[in-house]
């Protein structure tokens, strides 16, 4: 697995790249010794100890561990009538924290995790099974849906997780399958416009409401992105009539509604239109006994299903080797995801060892998207998060908060999708701002200059990039660091060296270098 | 933490840079200068395209209250015919628009305003994203183009178009923006284009004089940050780099002039906020052709709202920003011309969540001062499910390259090359542009 080309430092450098969101010092060293698969297998086997650092800043959230009847108890208090001003605005703003410390949850994991494949795993995940807070009641539903969902299946098998999304509330509700339903039969109708006539005396209401009745149901959003986002992607191997039948078999699919029960799936039979089902070229029968046999039945044809590999093979190769991954290395990977009926572990570490992964072309390819690169600098300044606010609003002003998609692709992973004019400007701030304390509640290890305490200033932007940039920077940067430094030291400002290095790194987090990886 | 800062004045000294060598008044009448845009030479035309994501439901904008069958269909969306209480506002026998645009009837009066019926795309998707980016690259199923068309006119229309007495060609920068953090896939492409960032970060000074060493400097002449398309060792992801620098120069330096301020009262709000800099933009007449918006928020599967509610409000907000900006740009508005589309419309029927699912055939609104308006165009076929596609979406009987095609030729004086959208000949569309 030798690269004729990479040297051992570079080639962990190159993977940790990909298989962290960013390589720390220390962490270059380890993989550099040990050897990437070693540390890969290591990481799969979920062999990490939890930093402490990270378990001293999770436990301050109180909603990190809470269940969905959990949240709703504790978070989404009753605002009657009678209540004072000041309360109701209490319990208004009780109704956003779990989303808010859901956010911190996911940003303080990926900076301090140690299961750093792990958290590339589900930074990937998260925005293929994409839900956002801002729909409906999916804010109260994200904190477990991110914890049982997305980070405890990561390292099991896709089919697991796909049927985990399907039957999860914040999935039912934010593509709307928890409302999906048969429309009604005549007699229903009927029967809803007695009651309405009974109540009202109104013939005309009476008529409205089964006119209304009338109306309802199916709702094929989720049922068109089950196929074209999570399965088997965009015009794959199935038609318009495909996702109305799939949008049928699921229909009875919905969200728990007795409060004594767990706040997850229920089938609603209800619900569930009836009669046989011609999906994907085959048929699901009517299972009259139990219905939610269709679903499982249809979940598990997905899964199987030559596009699914495929599909999430390329993607994962998107993600992990280069926007346009080889087609032959999809092909291997989907493969793998077969033959292993989607383990996931399986499947990452078959990308991580295949000979194409450390090719020339795919060296520092990816553009680093606005997280990946927030949560790189993070790292590499060995930051110290106190508040994650404003780097929420960082990324906002980059377009891209957790848990706030405003598609259900999730957020796209290619450069193109971020590489525009004007959108750079964002990173030089944030770049800046980090390295001047201006981000509240952020600051960066005074440890980083460490190495430069005993050398002269001349030798700064060798140290610096060494450590920022192990495998080299381009000549922009390099003769922009050397302007600005030769500037500070041409000025006079010998006296003042502690405010050149700040600048200097600020230079190298914002240069072109560092949004590739 | 104070220790490691630098103060202001002193990182700009460190950079070589200092906040005396940014005015950006005069940046300006040196940049308008070189360029030589005076009186004598007629405006360049302005196109300002909005694009509504999710796929807005065009049967309540341009609401068909002449067709019996929608009040049928549609038992608790339905807009109430003019003159009912929350009616469409009347545009013809057949055709009202939603009450929430008020504000642009003047427009519709003035014969500015221009809505189509039954715009689409003849590709059958119902996703998102597809749909969005088949419009946005003018090239329905054809998943090998990849620039947008408005960067694809930008490219052709930058090496063809004649320039302009004492046009400097590379100093011609801000032909194009999007209002946003991110240009829509229209404006992707060969063609560098400013996706303008929020004034935090367009007016900090001292960041920018930091980078200015890397990417060029925000205090060079207004020909020193030229935009260079050739790759460096830096790659793409260096030259965005000094496309960011030399664009938002330009942009600041036309937002900033205090003599380019309007008077006109907007509603407030980001739509407002935005079309307000649009607005500065194409008054100051410095070579600027096109803006972008995109706003979200139509993907109305379930309580959608009839004359009021969600999709009420966003219409209202919009209307009333649309309205605010055409008076603002005064003269201007002569040669200016705004598009207003989406992706796809929605189902006919309601569905059972006082909602509408994605659909077929959508609308678009063309407005302006060159807009041959008060007139609704496109085929309307009606409503029974004969009428409609697949029997449950509006057809679509106007392609929409056609309309592109159209304010291209007559608005912006391009007559598009034969491959400009692919594998597709666009037909004229009589009576939209004079």
């Amino acid at each position: 697995m030798s690269s004729p080309f990479l040297d051992d430092r570079r080639r962990a450098h190159h993977f940790l790249n990909r298989f962290s969101l960013g390589p720390t010092p220390a962490l270059l060293n380890e993989v550099t010794e040990i050897g990437p698969e070693k540390w890969l297998g290591k990481q799969l086997e979920g062999r990490a100890l939890p930093d402490r650092r990270l378990t001293r800043k999770l436990v301050k959230l109180g909603s990190y561990a809470l269940t969905n009847r959990e949240v709703m108890d504790e978070y989404v208090l009753p605002t009657p009538d009678n209540l004072s001003q000041e309360e109701r605005r209490r319990r208004q703003q009780l109704r956003n924290v779990p989303a808010r410390e859901l956010r911190d949850t996911v940003l303080l994991q990926a900076v301090y995790g140690e299961d750093q494949v792990k958290e590339v795993a589900c930074d990937f995940f998260r925005n293929h099974f994409t839900v956002a807070t801002d729909v409906g009641r999916v804010r109260y539903y994200a904190t477990e849906y991110e914890r049982e969902v997305i980070r405890n299946r990561v390292f099991g098998s896709f089919g697991d997780m796909l049927s985990a999304s399907a039957k999860h509330p914040a999935m039912l509700d934010y593509l709307d399958n928890a409302v999906s339903r048969r429309p009604p039969t005549k007699a229903e109708l009927k029967q809803v416009e007695l009651r309405v006539r009974q109540q009202t005396r109104s013939k005309e209401q009476a008529e409205q409401a089964s006119d209304i009745a009338a109306q309802r149901g199916l709702n094929e959003n989720y049922a068109r992105e089950l196929l074209e986002l999570h399965t088997l992607g965009v015009d794959n191997y199935y038609t318009q009539a495909d996702v109305e039948s799939v949008a049928r078999i699921l229909t009875g699919w919905t969200i728990e509604n007795d409060s004594a029960k767990p706040l997850g799936f229920r089938f609603s039979d209800n619900m569930h239109a009836s009669g046989n089902k011609k999906v994907l070229r085959k048929t699901i029968k009517e299972n009259s006994k139990q219905p939610l046999m269709e679903g499982e039945e249809l979940l598990d044809i997905l899964v199987k299903h030559k596009g699914t590999s495929e599909f999430i093979a390329w993607k994962l190769c998107r993600h992990l080797v280069n926007d346009s991954p080889d087609e032959k290395m999809v092909a291997r990977v989907a493969g793998v995801f077969r033959k292993s009926k989607g383990d996931l572990r399986k499947v990452y570490l078959a990308i991580a060892t295949d000979e194409e992964f450390y090719a020339p072309r795919n060296i520092r390819a990816k553009f680093k998207r606005p997280f990946e690169f927030v949560v790189s600098a993070l790292r590499a300044t060995d930051a110290e998060i106190d508040d994650c606010s404003r780097i929420h609003a960082a990324l906002g002003a980059m377009n891209e908060q957790l848990y706030l998609c405003k598609d259900p692709t999730g957020y796209y992973d290619q450069a193109e999708a971020w590489l525009d004019p004007g959108a750079f400007a964002v990173r030089w701030k944030f770049s800046r701002d980090l390295l001047q304390g201006k981000i509240d509640g952020v600051r960066v290890s005074p440890a980083i200059y460490d190495e430069l305490k005993d050398s002269e200033p001349t030798t700064w932007n060798g140290l610096l990039l060494e450590r920022f940039l192990p495998s080299g920077a381009a000549g922009e940067t390099r003769s922009a660091l050397g302007k600005t430094l030769r500037e500070y030291i041409e000025l006079g400002y010998n006296s003042h060296v502690e405010e050149l290095a700040p600048a200097l790194i600020s230079i190298i987090l914002g240069s072109p270098d560092f949004q590739k990886q | 933490m104070t220790h490691h800062s630098i103060s202001r004045r002193r990182l700009l000294q460190t950079t070589g840079v200092s906040l005396a060598s940014l005015p950006l008044a005069s940046l300006n009448s040196a940049s308008a200068a070189c360029l030589g845009r005076s009186g004598e030479d007629k405006p360049l035309p302005a196109l300002v395209t909005i694009f509504l994501r999710g796929g807005a439901d065009a049967m309540n904008i341009v609401v068909p209250y002449g067709t019996k069958r929608y009040y049928d269909i549609r038992p608790t969306l339905a807009i109430p015919p003019p003159d009912s209480e929350g009616g469409a506002l009347k545009l013809d026998k057949k055709f009202g628009l939603h009450p929430a645009l008020a504000d642009l009837m003047p427009f519709w009066e003035a014969e500015q305003l221009a809505p189509i019926v039954c715009v689409g795309s003849p590709h059958s998707t119902r996703s998102h994203f597809d749909a969005q980016d088949f419009m946005e690259r003018a090239a329905p199923g054809l998943r090998t183009v990849h620039d947008g068309w408005l960067n694809r006119y930008l490219a052709l229309s930058h090496d063809t178009r004649k320039p302009r007495r004492g046009e400097a060609e590379k100093a011609n920068i801000l032909r194009a923006m999007a209002m946003q953090g991110l240009l829509p896939r229209a404006l992707r492409g060969p063609h560098a284009v400013l996706a303008v960032p929020s004034r935090r970060v367009l007016n900090d000074d001292a960041t920018l004089a930091m980078f200015g060493p890397l990417y060029g400097n925000m205090a060079d002449d207004g020909m020193g940050a030229a935009v260079s398309t050739a790759e460096t060792k830096g790659g793409i992801v260096y030259e965005t780099g000094r496309n960011t620098m030399a664009t938002m120069k330009r942009f600041r330096a036309i937002v900033d002039d205090s003599k380019n301020s309007g008077k006109v009262r907007y509603p407030g709000g980001s739509l407002s906020d935005k079309l307000k800099d649009v607005a500065r933009v194409v008054r100051a007449d410095e070579g600027f052709e096109i803006a972008a918006l995109d706003i979200g928020g139509w993907d109305t599967h379930s309580n959608q709202g009839g004359s009021e509610g969600n999709m009420a409000n966003r219409l209202a907000s919009l209307g009333g920003s649309l309205a605010a900006f055409m008076t603002d740009l005064g003269p201007h508005l002569e040669n200016t011309t705004v598009m207003v589309m989406s992706e796809f419309g929605r189902t006919c029927r309601e569905n059972g969540n006082y909602g509408t699912d994605h659909g077929h055939g959508g609308m678009m609104l063309v407005m302006g001062g060159g807009v041959e308006g008060g007139k609704v165009l496109g085929k309307w076929n009606g409503l029974e499910d004969d009428d409609l596609y697949q029997a449950r979406d509006l057809n679509v009987t106007t392609d929409f390259r056609d309309v592109f095609s159209e304010v291209l030729r007559k608005h912006m004086n391009f007559d598009a090359p034969r491959d400009f959208f692919p594998g597709y000949k666009p037909d004229k569309i009589k009576g939209l542009m004079s």
